[in-house]
């Protein structure tokens, strides 16, 4: 997506927890559409959100079982085996937890360049299903990455490294419900019409 | 006379190797029921072998496989660990363009930015396959075979032998 590499740049200068409650930003963000998809078709997402939980007390203490990991890889959604229309998005959310996860284990900031494409893909596939044609065109590409969605979601991002940069080295309990307030308020990455 | 010996016994293990793939894929042919996926209509063995090697290769399109096979592995292969849960499809076409599609309804971002001349970016929701021919077709282009990153699903297959286009790489085993 837009910006991509710059915000890398950005967050690659903010201490692991940071970066960390980056990520969790992110996932938040995504994971309305995994809960729809998961409503809509009966696919399982629990180890997605006790990741999810386990995650947000890493924040503050640890990392993640990496067994955890392993059974959210194995059940992450196959898009030749599910037709509905979030499938892809819910695929996105579930590999952005995995490397959460994995984020929490070995602190490379891989996993949140990672992360950032996938965030990007969401959009760029959400974007492109509102257009729809026989095939892409360097033009229409244009046109999703100047789309207001895209240009919205590298504002956010920018912002929660300012709004991360002013916390506490150590998150204490109140850093935690800040940032939980704003996990819980932001908009969600893809607007859910269907 | 020690390099002779080193490559003599190199030379037994690749015979070794070929032998196991030939009887491996010989057994499938013969006693596994794979007829959901097997045509008769591949009289040299090309679809038959395909099956065999995919299954011993983890049902993933790999060296051997020709271009498209190559080239879809290659593709997917930009699309990090998303690899395991996307298709991409390489459709070839008599006309000599090839149509580059996914199991999405499009080509993600990294996988767009590697696509060369000659080759065009489908767009659609469906099997990765079904989409690559369809699209040739309405681009009024004749497609000819379709490689796949991953396993050719059964459906695929019989899609792709009703089209009278070739499978130009692995098909998913069925379990039996």
């Amino acid at each position: 997506m837009i910006g991509e590499e710059k915000s890398v740049v950005s967050i690659a200068s903010l201490s692991p927890k940071r970066q960390l409650a980056f990520a969790l930003l992110a996932f938040e963000r995504m994971l309305p559409s995994l809960i729809a998809f998961s409503k809509d078709t009966g696919f399982d997402d629990s180890c997605y959100l006790r990741s999810k939980d386990a995650a947000w007390t890493a924040l503050q203490d640890g990392a993640v079982d990496q067994a955890l990991n392993e059974a959210c890889m194995r059940s992450a959604p196959d898009t030749e085996e599910f037709s509905h229309p979030l499938t892809s998005y819910a695929l996105n959310a579930a590999l952005v937890m995995s490397d959460i996860v994995e984020f929490t284990l070995d602190e490379k900031v891989d996993h949140i360049a990672y992360i950032l494409t996938l965030v990007g893909d969401s959009l760029h596939l959400y974007l492109s299903s509102l257009e729809p044609s026989v095939v892409s065109s360097p033009e229409k590409d244009r046109r999703i990455a100047r789309h207001p969605l895209m240009e919205q979601e590298q504002r956010r991002e920018e912002e929660d490294i300012k709004f991360l940069s002013g916390l506490p080295d150590q998150f204490d309990k109140n850093a935690i419900s800040a940032l939980k307030a704003r996990a819980t308020t932001q908009a969600p990455l893809l607007p859910l019409t269907h | 006379m020690a390099q002779n010996t080193v490559l003599d016994g190199l030379n037994r293990i690749t015979q070794g190797i070929n032998d196991f793939v030939k009887t491996y894929v010989n057994e499938i042919d013969s006693n596994i029921p794979f007829s959901g996926v097997s045509s008769p209509s591949a009289s040299n063995g090309t679809e038959k072998a395909a099956v065999g090697l995919g299954f011993l290769a983890g049902f993933a399109a790999g060296d051997g496989e020709g271009a498209a096979g190559s080239r879809a592995g290659e593709l997917a292969n930009a699309m990090g660990k998303t690899k395991d849960f996307v298709t991409i499809a390489v459709t070839e076409t008599k006309e000599g363009l090839n149509i580059i599609s996914s199991s999405e309804n499009a080509l993600r971002p990294a996988v767009r930015a590697l696509l060369g001349s000659g080759e065009v970016a489908a767009t659609g929701a469906g099997h990765a396959e079904v989409t690559g021919v369809n699209t040739a077709k309405q681009m009024g282009l004749t497609p000819t075979g379709v490689a796949a990153s991953r396993g050719i699903c059964p459906s695929c297959a019989q899609f792709l032998r009703d089209a009278g286009v070739a499978a130009l790489s692995a098909l998913k085993a069925v379990p039996f």
